[in-house]
């Protein structure tokens, strides 16, 4: 994971990919770099989860295609566990239940092996976990709970949010970290993200629907996904227009 | 010796266990200071104690009870077995044979050196565990290797509550070395007490170990175990708990990680004597690169044990493609009126859980990486009613990681047997999930059918093969069924039980559900 300082560049090149025979993503390319924030936006069914996913590994995504780097390293020859130790980390659309592992179990399995996070801690990963639950809203003795049982969507949400910041990766993608949350959970988690971002650098691959997300979460770039390929890219202002116009002007030919 | 056509060994592998390579225990010694150290600090990860006990290849070498501990009401003591240091006016009985006991238990028996006793007075209530610590060290001896026979007594004494907790760890520079371990553990709960007992096993990995825990359990007592078993190139326990009086309670948990070619190997009795006695058993398990466990349980319920209550549950994560477990959980009733239930998992961990895990940690640095939650220890008094209490945390219970896939079920094909393991001419029962099987091996073809008779509920395995007219016959009333289509041939019976597509595949006998 992130070493507290450098810069680190994920670099996608013409990357696509097959979902059972299916193809998804038709040559994609997008290169994030420490401190940036990407924005990824697209229709239903225009591949956005499959592009997270493909990033971080998932079985049953087949890569029929193109690269990806980060900082030089082959991620799509290497574990989803090998490419979170680089330092990427996905906070999925639906995060997965796993009955009878606590959060707070995991952290420190995850903070406990490896030495490359010991200068940069410098407080109890028990300590780190509930600061972090409290910047994001979420009561402590969640801590203490199985991952992701029982929990609404949202806290689902934010629960994803505290670990990213308990773990501090280089490049977090996030899969519609809006989706699921109210009001005050998409304000607290979009400032935790964007806080992050100037903490350590963060680099972020924000995947939504909706403006919304990037209200708070100011973009440097937005990219538009439709049909496996990335149409478009721009500015802020690109997420303001899609706002208005929807995606209609965006169909592949 | 007893031999792997027997039940109880079923799946043991004790074919291939030569006592003969196996020493008697040498005289024992001191431990040095070093070595009793090293055992406290042991002991220190049990929490606070009341009591060490520290036994050395069998032999007491050391007792050091705690400041505060009423000499005149609890008895820690160790001494020959013959009782001569006894001095609750009662000789150290040993644990009885039993009808069914293991050749081992006979072997320990006529090898044991020292025994440790633990008594509690009546209505006593110790503060904190009793901790006994058996260090086994695989030195040199004569010829062979060296053997060890710990036995252990824990009496608690009518109203009484106790605790105490054995450990069993190698030590020394030969941990790898073959050392065969047998130890007994007699633990008496009377009338109205409690005991908390907790197992943990960390010997080295040439390690043999077949131990057995027997406890019994008196009226309104409530026995609670846990047992942990980590360490040996095989270990084996058998754990039999008899509830012998009205109202008796026992709640039975274990858990268990196997790497490299371990084999852990657990039996267990759930032995119902009385009415409204109740019993909960939960093991679980995983098994990493070529380990294997063996899980195989008995809920057994007398007559007389009218209400009784009893439960048995074993789940297995196998982690590794080269790793197996066993799961065989079995009832056998003699009474109306009761409730009974058991189930078993074996599979793998869910691969979206996985994949969701090593997607934002590092936790899968290994492929095998596993913590595991048990239950706190020692397990406080549940503030409600005991049984919700502890029907409640069972959820919890799970080896953390770990849930196992999921049930077996509809379009699954799931590995049943080694092809050895049915007998030509013979009919086996399996459970899979919700499923229960019935497999006939007529020469070299294999048949699978719903275990239920279509007639009344019992089961088709234990019947008769008439592998000339390819036909099951239920034991109870007589039905015939054949195997190839499940039609019944001859009456009571008028349904037709489902059957199963099996095939064989190398040595691996596969039943597809549908």
């Amino acid at each position: 994971m992130n070493d507290g300082g450098g810069t680190h560049e994920l670099v996608v090149g013409g990357l696509s990919a097959d979902v059972a025979g299916r193809t998804v993503l038709r040559g994609i390319d997008l290169t994030v770099r420490s401190g940036e924030i990407h924005a990824v936006m697209g229709p239903n069914g225009s591949g956005k989860s499959t592009l997270a996913h493909a990033l971080m590994g998932r079985p049953g995504i087949e890569v029929t295609g193109g690269q990806v780097h980060l900082d030089g390293h082959d991620l799509l020859a290497l574990a989803p566990w090998q490419r979170a130790r680089l330092g990427l980390f996905l906070a999925p659309q639906y995060p997965t239940e796993v009955p009878g592992v606590r959060l707070a179990d995991v952290l420190g399995a995850a903070l406990a092996d490896g030495p490359d996070l010991a200068g940069v801690i410098g407080a109890s990963v028990e300590q780190r976990a509930t600061a972090e639950a409290q910047r994001v809203g979420l009561g402590a003795k969640l801590l203490e709970r199985s991952l992701n049982v029982d929990l609404s969507g949202g806290e689902r949400k934010r629960s994803e949010t505290l670990q990213l910041g308990v773990l501090r990766p280089a490049v977090a993608v996030l899969d519609e970290l809006d989706s699921g949350l109210d009001v005050d959970g998409l304000r607290d988690v979009a400032r935790r993200v964007a806080e992050a971002v100037g903490e350590w650098g963060l680099g972020v691959v924000a995947i939504t629907h909706y403006r919304r997300l990037l209200s708070v979460l100011r973009p440097d770039a937005v990219h538009v996904l439709v049909a496996g390929r990335i149409v478009a890219s721009g500015g802020p202002e690109l997420a303001d227009e899609l706002e208005h116009t929807g995606y209609a002007g965006y169909q592949p030919e | 010796m007893p031999s792997e056509a027997e039940e109880i060994w079923r799946y043991s592998g004790i074919d291939d266990f030569d006592l003969g390579a196996f020493s008697p225990p040498a005289p024992g010694r001191d431990l040095t200071p070093g070595e009793l150290a090293q055992a406290r600090s042991l002991a220190d990860h049990m929490g606070t104690r009341c009591a060490l006990v520290v036994t050395r290849n069998g032999v007491v070498v050391g007792i050091e009870p705690e400041p505060g501990l009423d000499s005149a009401t609890v008895t820690v003591a160790g001494a020959g077995p013959l009782g001569s240091g006894a001095d609750d006016g009662e000789a150290f009985a040993l644990a009885p044979p039993g009808g069914d006991g293991d050749a081992l238990s006979v072997v320990h028996d006529a090898f044991l050196s020292d025994v440790v006793l633990v008594s509690v007075g009546r209505a006593v209530e110790l503060a904190g565990p009793v901790v006994i610590v058996h260090l086994v060290d695989a030195e040199p001896v004569t010829s062979g290797s060296v053997s060890v026979f710990p036995h252990t007594v824990v009496r608690v004494g009518p109203g009484a509550s106790a605790g105490v907790v054995e450990l069993f760890a190698g030590y020394g520079p030969r941990l790898e070395a073959a050392a065969l371990v047998v130890p007994v553990s007699q633990l008496e709960v009377a009338d109205g007490a409690r005991l908390a007992y907790g197992n943990v096993q960390i010997l080295g990995g040439g390690t043999t170990q077949v131990g057995l825990q027997r406890s019994i359990v008196g009226r309104d007592a409530e026995f609670r175990s846990l047992t942990v078993s980590l360490g040996g190139r095989y270990a084996r326990v058998r754990t039999d708990s008899e509830l012998a009086g009205e109202g008796g309670r026992s709640s039975l948990l274990a858990a268990y990680l196997g790497t490299a070619a371990q084999v852990h190997d657990f039996r267990t009795l759930q032995d119902h004597s009385a009415g409204r006695t109740e019993s909960e058993l939960l093991f679980t398990g995983a098994v990493a690169d070529r380990a294997r466990s063996v899980y195989s349980g008995l809920i057994r319920i007398h007559k007389g044990a009218r209400r009784a209550d009893a439960r048995q549950t074993n789940h297995n994560l196998v982690l590794s493609e080269g790793a197996h477990a066993d799961s065989v959980p079995n009832l056998d009733i003699d009474e109306n009126d009761v409730r009974c239930s058991h189930a078993s998992t074996v599979g793998p961990i869910d691969e979206e859980q996985r994949y969701y895990l090593e997607g934002w940690s590092r936790w899968w640095p290994n492929g095998s990486s596993c913590s595991v939650s048990s239950p706190t220890w020692p397990p406080a008094r549940p503030s409600r009613p005991w049984s919700r209490g502890w029907r409640s945390r069972w959820p919890s219970a799970w080896p953390a990681g770990c849930r196992p896939k999921r049930e077996p079920a509809m379009g699954d094909t799931v590995r049943l047997c080694a092809r050895s393991d049915i007998a030509p001419g013979t009919a086996r029962r399996f459970e899979v999930g919700a499923y229960r099987i019935a497999v006939v091996r007529i020469e070299d073809d294999f048949y699978a059918l719903s275990d239920t008779c279509s007639h009344e509920d019992y089961s088709l395995s234990e019947g008769e093969v008439f592998a000339d007219a390819c036909e099951l016959e239920c034991w109870k009333h007589g039905s015939t069924f054949d195997l190839r289509t499940g039609e019944p041939l001859s009456l009571p019976a008028t349904k037709s039980v489902p059957v199963y597509p099996v095939r064989v595949e190398g040595d691996d006998v596969m039943v597809e559900l549908p």
